[in-house]
């Protein structure tokens, strides 16, 4: 049995991540360091959340090209097209607070 | 008590380092450290830091691919080449198997979601078995301090409804229910 993707909640480090790969060049893409160095948020709460938004589809992480001289490989990350989109939707809706849950209720009632 | 100072051949009492074992042991130990912490500032004023360092991050990152599972394996080699970068190697190291441990958790509480969200998603399974369990409880509340206090479980029984429904808003879950006719 498959496993459904992850539902995203949006936390303030998943916005801090999310913002940050919104605004990045992606001729530049960050990876795991640049973001845990650029969001001020420790390896133990970016990776998990790169994972999490990976297995949502709303990043695309990839290897990076060819064999670099004196390092390892990096696994630089992308917002996809979706990400774009549903995390549009999710400020969106975060801006609207409590009134959807309120609604839903109200409109499940009649 | 026992003193630490020599015998005193007019009182008669003997101190700890008369004994000869002891006196070895307290030497062996003091020239150990010595040893282990020459060892250790060698090393660093000589610029082999990165040495003990070395030892740390892997048994670090070793610890966090145990913990991270198979599945997960491709994740030591990105870790490793963050780790290149970082200034603080060790600390990062420890960074990474905080990362590993909740993403292990978090494949512990998925197991745990799938059957709620299974429930939630239908009003007979969610209420079939919340139902009982609310009627039971007022019943009880009934039966030991009469029909007031029963009534005062109503708002928990609203307080209920509200949580389920918050749930299934805060999961996404959506609810299937059997077709109205047209027109209702």
């Amino acid at each position: 049995m498959t496993s459904p993707p992850p539902k995203i909640r949006m936390t303030t480090p998943t916005r801090l991540v999310l913002d940050l790969l919104l605004a990045t060049d992606p001729d530049d893409p960050p990876w795991g360091y640049r973001i845990t160095e650029e969001t001020g948020l420790g390896p133990g709460t970016v990776y998990p959340i790169l994972e999490r938004l990976e297995q949502a589809g709303w990043i695309t992480g990839a290897w990076e090209d060819g064999i670099p001289e004196g390092r390892p490989r990096r696994r630089f990350y992308s917002l996809s097209g979706t990400g774009r989109v549903e995390y549009a939707a999710a400020r969106a809706s975060r801006r609207k607070g409590w009134v959807p849950t309120l609604g839903h209720i109200t409109r499940r009632s009649n | 008590m026992v003193s630490l100072r020599s015998a005193d051949p007019a009182s008669g009492a003997s101190g700890i380092f008369d004994d000869p074992f002891v006196t070895g042991a307290a030497v062996f130990i003091g020239l150990l450290g010595s040893f282990v912490i020459g060892i250790l500032s060698g090393m660093r004023s000589r610029g082999q830091k990165t040495y003990v360092h070395h030892i740390a991050i892997s048994a670090l990152t070793g610890l966090a691919g145990l913990i991270n599972g198979r599945e997960r394996s491709w994740r030591a080699d990105e870790w490793m080449a963050d780790l290149e970068q970082s200034a603080t190697p060790i600390r990062y190291a420890a960074g990474v198997v905080g990362a590993a441990l909740r993403m292990r958790l978090s494949d512990l509480a998925q197991l745990g979601v799938r059957p709620m969200c299974w429930v939630l998603a239908s009003d007979l399974r969610t209420w079939g078995m919340l139902g009982p369990v609310m009627a039971i409880a007022i019943a009880n509340v009934h039966a030991e301090q009469g029909w007031g206090s029963a009534f005062f479980t109503l708002p928990g029984v609203v307080a209920f409804y509200a949580g389920v429904e918050w749930l299934r808003h805060r999961w996404g879950i959506e609810v299937k229910r059997g077709r109205r006719p047209e027109g209702e």
